[in-house]
């Protein structure tokens, strides 16, 4: 045994108890503001931390959450606030608070000190989950950014509307399909004109004619000359009766290529419209019947909250993970391993604020109290299939004036499928020096305006549905920083200023890569009428000016195809019924010869018979 | 000059009084905070035991050193190891589950890959260990302490400036 030893251990270890009894506390507020700072962004500060190891309570005079995206101000800060630890837990490696009071709380309070820290590079996000969130954010961001630009001035409309150039730039297609009709119209007039020339009718029908009207029956002697006759004019009503199939066949072709040639009489009126789309495309001529007003005045401003709200439930998932049944190996960090995790009868998460009570207010200063805030939350823990209860958050302020808040909050990760609710109603929100996002149309800050905002947030897995229903009155914005020419912003600005009441209704929906995005303002149709009203009388010239020379375009090319096109028709067509009518005629001379000596092979044989029948008889009488 | 120090105390070490047996435990000791995280709990048993009992520090320490540098290089292989006892054999999840649950035993870290990994590699080790050191210390003692002072590198070592001045600034300190 090594007496000085076990000495030296017990001096090391008694100087051990004595430093922590002295740096203990700020040790531990210093490893909780390192953490803090870490999970927020910015400097988290913890002044007067006491930690009592013997009841395993700890206590602070203030804590400060600086806002990561304003530096200069507190996101939240509390006064004094005392919690306990659960000591079984604790012997287990799990941080459990069972009650925990954050009273005086307070936000956007303004900070003696710049809180932001210098930012790490980020690390690459590995998981699925948060690839689909940001592949999102990033879709929506692009939604916005493809918006029209509204841009809209009718004395520059006028000015720079150069037709020649325009016409150039469009490509435009129906003087190119004009041509092609005529080239198609040639092509089916050559080959017509070959046919004419090769099908001669004329010489054939000449002799059948001759040989109908050369034979007589009466001048037949006998039967069997008749016969012979008979089956000349049956040869010569064959012949015709194939020249007559001949004729309805091509008859029935000439049909085919002349509709086909004559097909652009029924598609000029498309072309037409594609290029005078085409033209006011490239003309920029706005669409005064545009709805989607509200999407670009407020647009930016809700795809930057949902970001935000959708930013928020990507590091609530991150920090509160769903279950996973399989133990799935990682490539952890150099050194720090793996940290394998066993089913917990306990029920104790590695982390655990099994309720906090929290009031306060939200202005920042003893003159400007804001609204008086009052809440609780349940089960604010890292391993929510470990704890077994959704975390619960209810919130609500008021105000003497009628303001209030009111925000629930459910995040229930228990199950393999996370499901998160928000819905948050806010009244009489006052919306003085609230920034927006910077716009085109808009500046980046409302001056004044009251407002009632309703907004849910539903996350079920990677399928998410947000909506927001915003009511203000009384708005105003300062206009005067804006300088443009732009007539669509004058519109805005004037119906807003007319207006009592803006609504706004966003809804932005979807499942992995299927988003949807809908907003809908009473701005839409006013903003709309105005416009049309202002810009339609420039607008509706320029376009008469683009139609005007389609116009001429269309004439002159028309005229070309046209004219080919109906001479050859009637040439052709006139050519075919004379055939037709001249085989017919023929035909039908045929038919009554063939019948005409029919007949009277019938009248001879029968008076042939008769003779037979009396001379029978006669020598019949004779034997008897 | 930190390594030419570690050499120097791994020599005084080797020549010292202390018995071949104290000096192998405490390299064969020394391997285990050596090869492990060194904030563990049962790095404070180890503490413990070569304090009390007649253990070479310098030796423990030298084997400290030594292996923590070994540990890093055989990171992944002890991340390997520790997930399959951890994970991969079935057998032993009710045990791993009830020390999960039992109080004071997940303050040891048992329950990452790493430390689990390690500690496994450094208790196998630990037998082999101390018989390989007390036979190299045995053998030092015996043969190789007189060939190694008659190998030329020494002698040049010993007559260069630098050991010359290293020397005398190490008189000075004393």
């Amino acid at each position: 045994m090594r007496w000085k030893g076990l000495i030296f251990l017990a001096v090391v270890i008694a100087l051990g108890v004595i430093l922590s009894i002295f740096f203990l506390d700020k040790w531990v507020e210093s490893g909780l503001e390192k953490a803090g700072s870490a999970m927020v962004g910015a400097k988290v500060e913890i002044d007067g931390l006491d930690l009592d190891v013997a009841n395993l309570s700890i206590e602070w005079q203030r804590l400060q959450v600086t806002d990561p995206n304003s530096t200069m101000q507190n996101v939240i800060e509390t006064g004094r606030t005392a919690f306990r630890m659960d000591m079984a837990a604790l012997l287990r490696k799990k941080t459990v608070i069972r009650e925990m009071t954050l009273a005086d709380v307070r936000t956007g309070t303004p900070r003696e000190t710049d809180g932001a820290i210098p930012k790490k590079p980020k690390k690459e996000k590995k998981s699925d989950k948060q690839d689909l969130f940001d592949k999102t954010k990033a879709k929506l961001t692009a939604e916005i950014q493809n918006l029209p630009v509204m841009d809209f001035d009718p004395a520059r409309l006028k000015k720079s509307l150069n037709l020649d150039s325009l016409i150039a730039m469009a490509e435009l297609t129906m003087p190119q399909k004009l041509d092609s009709s005529k080239a198609d119209v040639i092509e089916t007039t050559q080959n017509w004109e070959k046919f004419f020339k090769d099908f001669q009718p004329e010489e054939d029908l000449q002799k059948i004619r001759t040989t109908i009207q050369q034979i007589d029956p009466q001048k037949i002697k006998t039967i069997p000359e008749l016969a012979s006759a008979l089956e000349k004019v049956q040869s010569s009503h064959k012949t015709l009766k194939t020249l007559q199939d001949t004729v309805k066949v091509r008859q029935q072709k000439f049909k085919t290529d002349f509709n086909r040639s004559g097909s652009y009489v029924r598609n000029i009126d498309d072309w037409y419209k594609a290029d005078y789309n085409r033209i006011l495309a490239k003309a920029k001529l706005p669409d005064l019947s545009v709805k989607n007003i509200g999407m670009m005045l407020f647009g930016s401003t809700v795809v930057h909250r949902v970001n935000q709200t959708l930013g928020t439930v990507q590091r609530i998932r991150e920090y509160m993970p769903k279950k996973t049944d399989k133990v799935e190996k990682k490539k952890p960090e150099r050194l720090k391993g793996q940290t394998i995790h066993y089913a917990n009868r306990h029920r104790y998460p590695e982390f655990l604020i099994e309720r906090a009570h929290l009031s306060g207010q939200t202005g920042s200063t003893e003159d400007a109290p804001g609204l008086i805030l009052q809440g609780d939350a349940s089960g604010i823990n890292s391993q929510p299939w470990v704890y077994g209860k959704p975390t619960e958050v209810n919130l609500s302020g008021r105000k003497g004036d009628g303001r209030s808040i009111h925000l629930l909050a459910t995040l229930d990760h228990v199950q393999d499928i996370a499901r998160d609710r928000f819905e948050v109603n806010m009244d009489r929100v006052s919306l003085n020096n609230v920034s927006i996002q910077e716009s085109a149309y808009l500046p980046s800050k409302i001056q004044k305006g009251v407002a009632a905002i309703q907004a849910i947030a539903d996350f079920e897995g990677d399928r998410f549905d947000i909506s927001l229903n915003v009511t203000a009155s009384n708005l105003g914005f300062d206009f005067s920083s804006m300088n443009t020419s732009n007539r669509f912003v004058a519109i805005v600005q004037d119906v807003i200023r007319n207006l009592n009441t803006v609504t706004l209704n966003a809804r932005i929906f979807g499942q992995g890569d299927d988003l949807s995005m809908k907003m809908d303002s009473n701005l839409d149709d006013r903003v709309s009428r105005e416009l049309q009203n202002i810009g339609s009388k420039a607008l509706r010239e320029a376009q008469n000016k683009v139609r005007g020379r389609l116009n001429a375009i269309k004439s002159e090319k028309m005229a070309e195809v046209d004219k080919l096109y109906k001479a050859k028709r009637a040439e052709f067509q006139k050519k075919m019924d004379e055939y037709e009518e001249k085989v017919e005629e023929q035909r039908v001379a045929a038919e009554a010869k063939i019948d005409q000596i029919r007949k009277d092979m019938e009248s001879r044989k029968k008076a042939e018979e008769n003779k037979l029948k009396d001379k029978a008889k006669e020598a019949l009488d004779g034997l008897f | 000059m930190i390594f030419l120090k570690l050499i120097s105390k791994f020599i005084k070490v080797l020549r010292s009084g202390a018995s071949p047996n104290q000096i192998a435990w405490g390299f064969a000791l020394g391997t285990i905070p050596g090869l492990t995280p060194l904030a563990c709990l049962h790095n404070l048993f180890v503490l413990i035991l070569i304090i009390i009992f007649k253990i070479n520090l310098a030796a423990a320490t030298m084997a400290l050193a030594l292996f923590s540098f070994i540990a890093w290089i055989f990171d992944p292989f002890f991340h390997n190891l520790g997930f399959i006892i951890l994970v991969r054999i079935s057998a032993l999840q009710n045990p791993w589950t009830e020390l999960y649950n039992a109080p004071v035993a997940p303050l040891s870290f048992f329950n990452n890959t790493v430390v689990m990994g390690s500690l496994v590699t450094a208790i196998v080790l630990l037998l082999p260990n101390y018989f390989f050191f007390k036979w190299f210390v045995r053998r030092y003692r015996d043969s190789w302490n007189a060939k190694i002072d008659k190998w030329k590198i020494v002698k040049v070592l010993k007559g260069s400036k630098l050991v010359k001045v290293y020397t005398k600034i190490r008189r000075l300190e004393a």
